[in-house]
């Protein structure tokens, strides 16, 4: 598996959990798209939220947030300020944020797992705010 | 803070496939590659352009523009090549926000990653808003709604190609797909397109063979030449008929300059004066025969009465002609209408003059063998009507085709009558489908030609239909010795000397080599002219009637009708300074006035 622009948050380092999704929340100008979860659905879209988030890679990021309950309060605080957005009850899913640090677009696994061009949507979602 | 180095390599990408489909106002998009130099001249948004005459012309055909004209002037009122080009300008349309938006973008993100201000930063996130939402329009109306699209897009992804790589793709299949429905539409209708090429000279239009478009052969190699140290024929003879003009220095400058402002139309009748003076002369010559032949000999009498038949009818024909001129009866004001009015009327001159002749000639002969027993006067006299009849016809033609060739290059930069150009057998009927996208074709394969010819192209298109293919564009291209050249000019000189011999100037014929700059400007190339060089004289200082050799530095403008400079004459071992004119003999090209109308005033 081959990952060009994906931040992986560590599974068992908090400290550098949130030093890493803070980084990438308030300190870049980036729209993110988050893979939460560890299974194969994760590893798939991983996969493609990379090369989706690649295409524009002067504006976008992929996260993998492999074990959520590390940075539950900076997850939290994405949803919080999202409007008829909360956080997904069960694992996995994905969601894109925008710049101004808003959860913005969800995808859960379904029948068919999502394509390029549904993720970059999702993306595109995020970059219109 | 990450700096984004790919930003102007995909914003490059984006431009690229956004110009590529901008739909310009002409179908041929020219560029002159001149075969000095490096720089190559695109020519655009005119139909009048201005080239050297040795340079070759890229050709490359608008096609969006070809069918979009197709529609307006072939296919009116189909319905679905209406709509296919309302489609193909909707995709333009979005391109072109696609375009407008990402450049914006990619100037926010720039400004942001320089400064990382709060106010960047807020700049930024509307120009990505802006062009998300743009990006957003054109997903939902071609990739969401056209599974071929979206699997494309979905493949490059997979590929890790950028956004603009991608939205390049997608205009570009959306491209071609409906420019293929479009020519199936069009070609159900029968329309073909032809291109051609014509060059004009004074010995009139001739195809140039364009690559894919026709079957003519190359044409003859001819390179005007850019360093000519040789005076030519036509120089020479100028410059001899300066010399005997004004060499016995009789002609005041007050006179000269009358001489030089005398008109157009002035010469005109200038060439067809003596034209007329030998018709007279031929007239009185038939005339004094008549008188001469005794009443017994009938055949005489009547040949004599067929020639002066013929010629008084030839005489009446020229003195139309004439008083058409004289009278003011030409109405065109237009330099290059009363170069084609004049065209005409020399042709039909030239044709009149060797039917009726013909005749007369033959007249003539059958008078000679009558009359072969006759005194020495009348024979002299009948002698002398065969010389006079024989050389009549070239006459005209010689004179005729020396005021065209001045004409020509007066009317420098107007248009010729492109409708009387039409598309030759050679040329090929092509389905809009195999059109080739580019030509090319070189100057220097279109035979011999002179600064003010011009080469015309043209883009037609018809159906089985129509009777002859009809003109969607033209372009005229008028030739110029426009790169750097060295030239010979002939002028009449009238030296100062530093120190100051008798009253009146010493003056002589002289010519000069003359380094000319680079232009592309008609107005520079056909009225200012600069050129700079070495003057060579004939004046008699001492007046001792042996003329002495003297060479100067010289400077020309005024496409060297003037010139000036310092020499020095070798002989009397004297400095001058000197003016030097070009005078308008018949031999010349004189092209000092405007309009016509100006030189009436």
């Amino acid at each position: 598996m081959e990952l060009k622009i994906t931040t992986i948050i560590p599974t068992d380092d908090k400290e550098l959990a949130d030093r890493l999704m803070n980084s990438l929340i308030y300190d870049q100008a980036v729209v993110l798209g988050i893979v939460v979860g560890n299974d194969n659905w994760c590893i798939d879209l991983i996969q493609k939220a990379d090369r989706v988030a690649y295409a524009r890679k002067s504006i976008r990021r992929a996260v993998w947030i492999r074990n959520p309950k590390l940075v539950d309060k900076i997850l939290s605080s994405l949803f919080s300020h999202s409007e008829g957005l909360i956080i997904p009850e069960t694992l996995p899913y994905f969601f894109t944020v925008t710049m101004a640090d808003k959860a913005c677009d969800i995808i859960l696994p379904g029948e068919i797992n999502p394509d390029n061009v549904s993720i970059d949507k999702s993306f595109r979602k995020a970059e219109i705010g | 803070m990450k700096t984004h180095t790919n930003i102007s390599k995909w914003t490059c990408v984006l431009i690229f496939f956004c110009i590529s489909i901008v739909l310009h106002g002409q179908i041929l998009d020219l560029k002159e590659i001149p075969t000095v130099g490096k720089k190559i001249y695109p020519l655009k948004g005119k139909s009048v352009y201005y080239v050297d005459i040795n340079s070759v012309i890229d050709i490359q055909i608008n096609k969006e523009m070809l069918k979009e004209k197709i529609n307006k002037n072939i296919t009116t009122g189909n319905i679905r090549v209406d709509s296919l080009l309302t489609a193909l300008k909707n995709l333009k349309s979005f391109s072109d926000t696609l375009l407008v938006k990402s450049t914006t973008f990619n100037n926010s993100l720039r400004a942001y990653n320089r400064t990382g201000s709060v106010t960047d930063l807020e700049m930024l996130e509307q120009s990505l808003n802006s062009l998300a939402k743009a990006e957003d329009d054109f997903l939902k109306a071609y990739t969401y709604k056209n599974p071929w699209l979206y699997k494309k897009a979905n493949a490059m992804f997979d590929d890790y190609k950028s956004i603009a790589e991608i939205f390049e793709d997608q205009v570009k299949e959306m491209q071609n797909f409906l420019n293929q429905q479009l020519n199936q539409a069009i070609n159900s209708e029968g329309v073909f397109v032809q291109v051609g090429a014509w060059i004009i000279t004074k010995s009139g239009a001739n195809s140039i063979h364009l690559d894919g478009f026709d079957e003519y052969p190359m044409g003859k190699y001819y390179e005007w030449k850019t360093v000519n140290l040789q005076l030519d024929e036509t120089q020479i003879k100028e410059l001899e008929s300066m010399h005997n003009m004004l060499s016995d220095n009789a002609k005041s400058y007050d006179e000269i300059f009358n001489e030089i402002g005398a008109g157009y139309r002035e010469m005109l009748l200038g060439v067809i004066g003596p034209v007329n003076d030998s018709i007279i002369k031929i007239f009185n010559t038939v005339n004094y025969l008549i008188e001469k032949s005794s009443n017994t000999q009938k055949d005489l009498k009547e040949q004599l009465t067929k020639i002066e038949s013929s010629v008084k009818d030839y005489k009446m024909f020229v003195k139309e002609w004439i008083e058409s001129y004289k009278n003011g009866n030409i109405i065109e004001t237009d330099k290059f209408q009363l170069l084609m009015r004049f065209y005409k009327d020399q042709q039909k001159l030239i044709s009149q003059t060797s039917a009726q002749f013909d005749k007369i000639k033959e007249s003539v002969i059958k008078v000679q063998f009558i009359l072969k027993n006759a005194s020495a006067n009348l024979k002299d006299s009948v002698n002398k009507l065969v010389l006079q009849v024989s050389s009549l016809p070239q006459t005209i033609e010689t004179k005729f085709s020396v005021v065209l060739s001045g004409l020509n290059t007066m009317v420098n930069g107007a248009k010729f009558n492109s409708d009387l150009l039409t598309f030759g057998d050679k040329v090929k009927k092509l389905a809009i489908d195999v059109v080739p996208s580019s030509t090319s074709f070189s100057l220097k394969f279109t035979g011999k030609r002179d600064p003010g010819d011009q080469v015309i192209l043209k883009v037609g298109a018809g159906t089985p239909s129509l009777t002859k293919a009809k003109d969607l564009e033209v372009i005229y291209l008028n030739l110029l010795a426009a790169e750097p050249h060295i030239n010979m000019a002939v002028a009449y000189d009238f030296a100062w000397p530093v120190t100051r011999i008798g009253e009146a100037p010493p003056n002589g014929p002289s010519y000069s080599t003359l380094y000319k700059f680079r232009s592309r400007k008609p107005i520079y190339r056909n009225v200012i002219d600069v050129g700079l060089g070495l003057n060579f004289a004939v004046f008699d200082f001492n007046k001792d009637d042996i003329p002495e050799i003297s060479t100067g530095l010289c400077l020309s403008v005024l496409r060297d009708y003037l010139q000036a400079g310092w020499g020095f004459n070798f002989n009397a071992n004297l400095g001058y300074y000197f003016v030097g004119i070009r005078i308008p003999v018949s031999i010349n090209n004189i092209y000092f006035n405007g309009s016509t109308k100006d030189q009436n005033n």
